[in-house]
C-alpha cells in the first residue's frame, strides 16, 4: 500500500504504540502507514483490541504514538488541533452540567469566539442535526441518538476539516443504529468533510464509506484497503444487493483469515 | 512499600511520638503524657477500666438491638410501601441535621443519669439514620429478580426467606454499619455529658481530676471498642454478603 | 397536619394529668418559654456565640478539606494510604476527643471552633475525594478534545462537574460541625446555646429546656434545608 502524499488530508507514517499494563507492555498497534484523502467518508473496521479507537485518538491528538507520526498540513499532530479537527465519541461525552446548546457551544467558548457568534452558530448546528427545538434541554432528557446527534453538532461547530468519529452509533439499538447513519449520510452530503470512521460493524462500514481500512487482531496492522464502490446517495435497499453482500464478505474474510492464521 | 506497610510504619511513628515528645518535654505532660504512663495505668486499675467498659459494652450492645435492630425492621416496614416512604423519609431526613445531643438533658431528666437514658438516647440516635438507609436500600431490590424468582414457583413465605431476605442483607448490612457508629458516638456522648459509670465517664472524670494517663487510656478503650465493632461487622459481612462485595467491585 | 394533631394531643395529656408536667410541660408552656427566652438580650448572645463558633469552623474547615480532599485524588498512593485512616477517624466517636482540646486550648471561643473543625473536617476530606473521583474521565477527555488547556479543563470541567457534591459535602460538615460545637458547649464551657441546654437539664427547667432544644432544632433545619435547596439547584442536571 503506497500512500499517496501529494493529497493526503492525513498521513500516518509507520505508527506504533504500546502501553503498559499490569506491568506488561502490550504492543496496540504495528507500524501502521496510511493515507486519508480529502472529503472522502473512510472507514476503519477490524475485531476488538485492535488498536483503531487507539489510532483514532491518535489522530485527534489526545495520544502520541509510541513510534512514527501522523502528520497534518506537513506538521505532525502531537495535541488536540479542534480548528482543523472534530472528534465524536463512542458515549457522546457531553458535559450533563450544560444544555444541548451549550455543549455545542463549548468548544467555541474555549477558542473565545464571542456570545453572539457562538449562539448563532450553534443553532445552524442544532438545525443541522435536527435538533433546533432541543438546544435547552440537558443532556439527561435527551434519547441516545439525540445525545449523537448533539455531539456531531459539537464536533462540527468548528468548521474542521476532519471529522473523526469513534464508534459513535455502538451504544445504540439497531434501529436507531440505522437511521442514525442515514442522518449521517444527510450532513456529510451537505458539508463534505473529511471523515474517519472507526465502527466494529462490517455492514455499518459498506453502507457509510467510500473506502474501508480493515485492520488485524492486536497488535494491529493494516491488512488492506477496500474500495466501496456503491452509489451515491446510498439507499436502504443497497443493503440487499449481491454487490453490498460481496464486499462486507471481502471484509468479513479478512478479518476471518487473520483470526485464524497461526 | 506498600500501603498496608506505610499505614503500619506511620501507627509505630505515631506511637513513637506518644512515648518520647512529652518525655523528652517537647510536649507538655499535662496535655500529652507518655504511652508508657497510661500503660502503668492499665497494670495498676485494669479492674476499674474493665468494670467501666462493661457498662459501656452492655449500653451499646442494648441500643444496637434498639437502632440496628428495630431500624431495619422500621425501615423495611418504611421503605416497603411507597406511600410511607414519601411522607415519611423526607421528615426524617431533615430531622437528622437537627445536633441530637441536644436531646441528651432530656433522656437525663426522663431516666436519670444511669444507663437506661444512654440506652434510650444511643438508640434513638442509631435508629433514624438506620431506618433511612434500610428504607432507600428495600425500595431499590431488582424488581426483575422478584419476577425472576416467581416466574421459577416462589410465592410468599418462600419468596420472602429465601429471595428477598437474602438479597436484602448488603444493604441492611450497609445500614446498620452507620447505625452501629451512631450507637457507639451517642453512648460515649451521653457517658461523657451525665453519668456515674462508663468508659465515656471515667474519660470526663479523669479529665476533671487532670489525670492525663487515664484519659488517654480511656481514648483508647474507646477506640479499640470502634474498631472490634467495625471488624465484627466485616466480618459478617464477609460471611453473609460475600456475593455483593464481589459484585460491588465490578460494577 | 399529623404534626399538628401530635402537639393537640401533647397538650391535651398534660392537661388531662396523664402526662407529668413536671417531667413533661404541656406546648403552651413551651412557647411561653420559648417567648421570654428570644427576648431575652442574654439569650440572643448565647445564640450568636454558637452560630458564631459554627460559622468559623465551617470557613476554616472547608478549605482545608477542599485541599486535602483534591490532594488524595491526585495522588492515588497517598489515598491508598491514608483512606483507610480516613474512614476509621470518620467512624470513631470524635468526642472522646475534646478533653484534649480543653487540655490544649481551655473551654474559650477559640477551642469550640478548633473542636469544630476537627468534627468536620474528614467528612469534608471524605467528600471532595469523591467529587473529584467522580468527574468522569471521558469527559475529560473530550474537553481535551475540543482544545481545553489545563487550567480550561479544572474550571469548566472539574468546577461545574463537582459542585454538586461539593455542596452535599458542605452541608454535611456542618451537620458535624454544629453537633461538635454544642457537643464542646454542653460539656464544659461558659457561654453558647449547647451551654444553657445543658444548664437548663441539670436543674430540671422543663420548659425552658425543650424551648432551647426547638431553638436548636430549628437552627439546624433552617441551615441544612437552605444547602440542600442550593445543592438541588446547582445539581439540577443531575437525574
Amino acid at each position: 500500500m503506497n500512500p499517496s502524499i501529494t493529497d493526503a488530508e492525513l498521513l500516518v507514517e509507520a505508527v506504533s504504540h504500546e502501553y503498559e499494563m499490569r506491568g506488561n507492555s502490550v504492543k496496540a498497534l504495528d507500524e501502521i502507514s496510511l493515507a486519508v484523502p480529502p472529503r472522502r467518508f473512510v472507514g476503519i473496521v477490524g475485531p476488538s483490541g485492535c488498536g483503531k479507537s487507539s489510532l483514532l485518538m491518535m489522530m485527534a491528538g489526545l495520544i502520541r504514538p509510541s513510534q512514527g507520526r501522523i502528520v497534518l498540513d506537513g506538521v505532525p499532530i502531537t495535541d488536540p488541533v479542534p480548528t482543523k479537527i472534530g472528534v465524536v465519541f463512542q458515549d457522546a461525552s457531553l458535559f450533563p452540567w450544560k444544555t444541548a446548546q451549550e455543549n455545542v457551544e463549548f468548544p467555541l467558548e474555549l477558542q473565545g469566539i464571542s456570545r453572539e457568534k457562538r449562539k448563532a452558530t450553534a443553532e445552524v448546528m442544532l438545525e443541522l442535526v435536527g435538533l433546533l427545538d432541543f438546544g435547552g434541554r440537558y443532556p439527561h432528557e435527551l434519547s441516545g441518538g439525540m445525545k449523537q446527534r448533539v455531539a456531531i453538532a459539537r464536533g462540527l461547530g468548528q468548521d474542521p476539516r476532519i471529522l473523526l468519529m469513534d464508534e459513535p452509533f455502538a451504544a445504540l439499538d439497531e434501529q436507531t443504529r440505522m437511521t442514525m447513519g442515514h442522518e449521517l449520510l444527510r450532513i456529510w452530503d451537505r458539508t463534505h468533510k473529511t471523515v474517519v470512521f472507526v465502527t466494529h460493524s462490517l455492514t455499518e462500514a459498506v453502507y457509510l464509506c467510500d473506502e474501508v481500512l480493515v485492520m488485524s487482531p492486536r497488535p494491529g496492522r493494516l491488512l488492506d484497503r477496500i474500495e466501496i464502490d456503491l452509489p451515491r446517495p446510498r439507499t436502504y435497499e443497497m443493503m440487499a444487493t449481491e454487490q453490498f453482500g460481496r464486499l462486507r464478505d471481502r471484509i468479513w474474510r479478512l478479518i476471518r483469515t487473520e483470526q485464524t492464521a497461526p | 512499600m506498600s500501603p498496608l506497610a506505610a499505614r503500619t510504619l506511620i501507627i509505630a511513628a505515631l506511637c513513637a511520638a506518644w512515648e518520647i515528645l512529652p518525655r523528652a518535654g517537647l510536649i507538655p505532660t499535662l496535655f500529652l503524657s507518655p504511652l508508657s504512663a497510661s500503660a502503668q495505668v492499665a497494670l495498676h486499675s485494669y479492674p476499674v477500666y474493665l468494670a467501666n467498659l462493661w457498662v459501656t459494652v452492655w449500653e451499646i450492645a442494648l441500643a444496637l438491638l434498639i437502632a440496628c435492630g428495630g431500624g431495619v425492621l422500621l425501615g423495611g416496614a418504611i421503605g416497603a410501601f411507597s406511600y410511607s416512604r414519601r411522607v415519611l423519609l423526607p421528615l426524617i431526613s431533615s430531622v437528622y441535621a437537627v445536633p441530637f445531643v441536644v436531646l441528651y438533658p432530656l433522656a437525663t431528666v426522663w431516666l436519670g443519669i444511669g444507663s437506661a437514658s444512654k440506652v434510650a438516647f444511643a438508640g434513638l440516635y442509631g435508629l433514624i439514620p438506620t431506618v433511612l438507609a434500610t428504607a432507600a436500600g428495600v425500595q431499590l431490590i431488582d424488581r426483575n429478580l422478584i419476577l425472576a424468582a416467581r416466574s421459577i414457583g416462589a410465592r410468599g413465605i418462600t419468596l420472602v426467606v429465601r429471595i428477598l431476605l437474602p438479597a436484602t442483607i448488603p444493604t441492611v448490612l450497609a445500614a446498620v454499619k452507620i447505625g452501629a457508629a451512631l450507637v457507639i458516638v451517642g453512648v460515649v456522648v451521653g457517658e461523657m455529658l451525665v453519668s456515674t459509670a462508663g468508659i465515656g465517664y471515667l474519660i470526663a472524670q479523669n479529665r476533671t481530676s487532670f489525670n492525663t494517663p487515664e484519659v488517654y487510656l480511656a481514648i483508647v478503650v474507646v477506640l479499640g471498642i470502634a474498631w472490634a465493632l467495625e471488624r465484627a461487622l466485616f466480618f459478617l459481612e464477609r460471611r453473609f454478603a460475600n456475593w455483593s462485595l464481589h459484585t460491588q467491585k465490578t460494577s | 397536619m399529623i404534626a399538628a394533631g401530635l402537639v393537640v394531643a401533647w397538650e391535651l395529656a398534660v392537661r388531662g394529668g396523664l402526662i407529668n408536667a413536671r417531667l413533661l410541660p404541656p406546648p403552651t408552656a413551651v412557647i411561653d418559654a420559648l417567648g421570654n427566652l428570644l427576648a431575652e438580650p442574654k439569650m440572643a448572645r448565647n445564640i450568636s456565640v454558637t452560630l458564631a463558633q459554627a460559622l468559623l469552623a465551617i470557613l476554616i474547615a472547608c478549605p482545608l478539606g477542599l485541599l486535602f480532599g483534591i490532594a488524595l485524588a491526585e495522588n492515588r498512593r497517598l489515598a491508598q494510604v491514608f483512606d483507610p485512616f480516613l474512614y476509621f477517624a470518620f467512624s470513631v466517636p470524635k468526642s472522646i476527643f475534646l478533653p484534649m482540646f480543653i487540655l490544649a486550648f481551655g473551654i474559650g471561643f477559640g477551642q469550640k471552633v478548633m473542636f469544630g473543625v476537627f468534627s468536620a473536617i474528614f467528612i469534608a476530606v471524605l467528600t471532595t475525594e469523591a467529587a473529584v473521583n467522580g468527574v468522569p474521565q471521558h469527559l475529560v477527555r473530550a474537553a481535551r478534545a475540543f482544545g481545553a488547556s489545563r487550567t480550561q479543563i479544572y474550571t469548566r470541567i472539574y468546577v461545574p462537574a463537582m459542585l454538586p457534591s461539593l455542596i452535599e459535602g458542605l452541608r454535611l460538615a456542618m451537620i458535624f460541625n454544629i453537633t461538635g460545637v454544642i457537643f464542646a458547649e454542653m460539656y464544659a464551657s461558659r457561654e453558647g446555646l449547647g451551654h444553657m441546654i445543658a444548664f437548663w437539664g441539670e436543674y430540671f427547667m422543663l420548659p425552658e429546656l425543650l424551648a432551647g432544644i426547638t431553638i436548636a432544632a430549628f437552627l439546624s433545619i433552617v441551615v441544612n434545608e437552605a444547602l440542600r435547596w442550593m445543592e438541588n439547584r446547582v445539581g439540577r442536571w443531575r437525574e
